[in-house]
């Protein structure tokens, strides 16, 4: 364990590129010069739409994948040339049910895996009760695992990707499916990793995660890092640019709606239904007021969506993304 | 590495998995039934034709193909990592997938030289093959000999059918209809053509079945000694091709991205 670079940045990223082919069209870029750092004890997330390349940053980054150009390391290990030194340090955890033995036991599970990372026969035995203490699953230890829940499974998953007792994790949108309750515990899981100083890249569609459990966020689409902001910035935009969904919206109410101050701007989505979008904080409370003063009682607010947060970001310093 | 620690971990695995494909009892009255009536199949068809000789021949043959047969399953428990989506995390891990993939499917050698066996001794009598004690052992030795052998060739077929996905179920049928077909099943491999006896010589099971033949019929130990000699060097062909081909599957996958989490 010399060699590992203890002052090294747990991840470091470089102008990192990786291009799939495409049946009969031009290679498709699925990372574009991607650059990112995160510091030992870092939680780190990695925000972006659909196909913005944050699993395929994982994969590369957890040596299944080998980049195109540019560079990638963990604690100074390369992960292309020194593999093999990268794999112990890395635990590894993605969303879904996918990746456990469905037969197995929670614990036998865990203790396959602790063999693949090196651990004994007793201390397999020992770090598996310990995970399955630490994530709440102790008591269904010895049951197959196709009969836990779907959170069940994913608290498998994460005890999974702590066998190694990894330096750094990588969480691949890992609370895809889980409900509010495990979301939660799920938060305080990843506040006591950084605790023992393991620094976390954690992928997510879900702004409110990042805001709630990251150091720094980094928002990524077409494969290009658009910014790295403090998670603050983030709820400030969440709230700044907050919506309210109408129904039975006459056409005069709408245009008074509009004349409001911070409202940006009032969509028709349907008959007599829209969307009011605000650019200020607090501005959607008028215009709740106004429609529910006027009788329209079917109203809703709502957060901003990624793609919107994303234009707003984009928009505030001219940020071009890439078509 | 602790290969010990990772085998017997991926041997309980793949030990868990096929429960997946029986419980005792569709063993017993599924897969069990469906051997025995296959090799009295063929034994009949020897007895119809009047042939005690040619009875016993067969039934050996249908016999111990039972042991290759089942191997062969190791082709499709290969990929079976796939189905558990827990490809790309075995790629991941400091051990790397080779082991687990090579291990993981070690089952087939266990319950296919138990059917085997089975239909080979329980049968025996009913067509007129008496085996002695010490035959008996011998022939239910070298019934293990062979499915342990044709592994390999399962294995290989298995590596083949992760790395080509779609055509995962061409490699071990196409393979299996060939040691069916030329290698001594039915007829001799001397009934066919030069080509196809060396053709035929390539497979373990081949050898397998010939050592059983020998065995049975009293051949002296040196004889099929030679035979399982041939199973064991040809086997150690196809498990060095397996394994080049586990390694050159890892290898591509990571220059194709063709894991994925959650493959
Ligand atoms: N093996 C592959 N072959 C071809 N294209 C790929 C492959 N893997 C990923 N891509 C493409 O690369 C781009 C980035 O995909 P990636 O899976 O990294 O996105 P993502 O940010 O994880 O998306 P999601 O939020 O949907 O998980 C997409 O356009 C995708 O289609
Ligand atoms: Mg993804």
């Amino acid at each position: 364990m010399s060699h590992i670079g203890i002052d090294a940045p747990a991840v470091e990223v470089r102008a990192l590129v990786r291009d799939f082919r495409t049946r009969g069209g031009p290679p498709r870029r699925a990372l574009d010069a991607f650059d990112l750092t995160v510091a030992p004890g870092e939680v780190h997330g990695l925000l972006g739409p659909n196909g913005a390349g944050k699993t395929t940053l994982c994969k590369i980054l957890s040596t299944i994948l080998l980049p195109t150009s540019g560079s990638a390391a963990v604690h100074g290990l390369d992960v292309v040339a020194d593999a093999k030194r990268v794999r112990p340090l890395l635990g590894i955890v993605f969303g879904g049910e996918r990746g456990l033995y469905a037969r197995m036991t929670a614990a036998q599970n865990l203790r396959f895996w602790a063999a693949l990372y090196g651990l004994g026969r007793r201390e397999g035995r020992r770090r598996a009760a310990e995970l399955l203490d630490r994530v709440g699953l102790a008591p269904r230890a010895d049951e197959p695992v196709e009969t836990f829940s779907r959170g069940m499974k994913q608290r498998l998953h994460l005890a999974r990707g702590l066998v190694g007792d990894p330096r750094v994790l990588l969480l691949d949108e890992p609370t895809v499916g889980m409900d509010p309750v495990s979301a939660h515990e799920f938060r305080d899981l990843v506040e006591s990793l950084r605790a023992e100083g393991r620094a976390v890249l954690l992928t997510t569609h879900d702004m409110a995660e990042a805001e709630a459990l990251c150091d720094r966020v980094s928002f990524i689409d077409g494969g290009r890092l658009l910014r790295c902001e403090d998670p603050r910035v983030l709820g400030e935009l969440l709230s700044r640019h907050e919506r309210v969904r109408a129904a039975g919206v006459p056409a005069a109410l709408a245009e008074r709606i509009a004349a409001l101050p911070g409202v940006e701007r009032v969509r028709e989505t349907g008959p007599g239904a829209v969307l009011v979008e605000t650019d200020r904080g607090g501005a959607a409370l008028p215009v709740l007021r106004t429609l529910v003063e006027a009788g329209v009682t079917d109203v809703s607010t709502a957060p901003p969506t990624l793609e919107e947060v994303y234009l707003h970001l984009i928009g505030e310093r001219g940020m071009a993304v890439r078509p | 590495m602790n290969a010990i620690a990772v085998l017997r971990q991926t041997m309980w695995s793949g030990w868990t998995d096929l429960r997946i494909v029986y419980t005792p009892t569709t063993w017993a009255f599924g897969w069990m039934v469906r051997v025995l009536c296959q090799v009295v199949f063929y034994s009949t068809l020897g007895s119809l034709l009047g042939d005690p000789e040619r009875t016993r021949y067969l039934l050996v043959g249908a016999a111990v193909f039972i042991a290759a047969n089942e191997t062969m399953m190791a082709s499709a428990s290969t990929t079976w990592e796939r189905l558990s989506g827990t490809l790309a995390l075995l790629a991941a891990a400091p051990a790397g997938m080779v082991t687990v993939l090579a291990a993981r499917s070690w089952f087939w050698i266990a319950t296919g030289t138990v059917s085997s066996s089975i239909a080979l001794l329980a049968l025996a009598p009913v067509f007129g093959l008496g085996l002695g004690a010490g035959e008996a052992a011998a022939a239910v030795a070298l019934v293990f000999a062979t499915a342990l052998t044709n592994y390999a060739v399962g294995l290989c077929c298995g590596s083949l059918s992760l790395r080509f996905h779609r055509m995962r179920n061409v490699f071990s049928n196409l393979v299996l209809l060939t040691m069916t077909a030329f290698g001594g099943v039915v007829v001799p491999v001397s009934f066919w053509p030069t080509g196809f006896q060396w053709f035929a010589a390539a497979f373990p099971a081949v050898h397998g079945l010939e050592a059983v033949r020998l065995a049975v019929g009293g051949a002296p130990a040196a004889a099929v000694l030679a035979a399982v000699g041939l199973a064991f060097a040809t086997a150690a062909g196809w498990l060095a091709v397996a394994a080049a081909s586990l390694w050159w599957f890892q290898r591509d996958a990571r220059r194709t991205g063709s894991i994925d989490f959650g493959d």
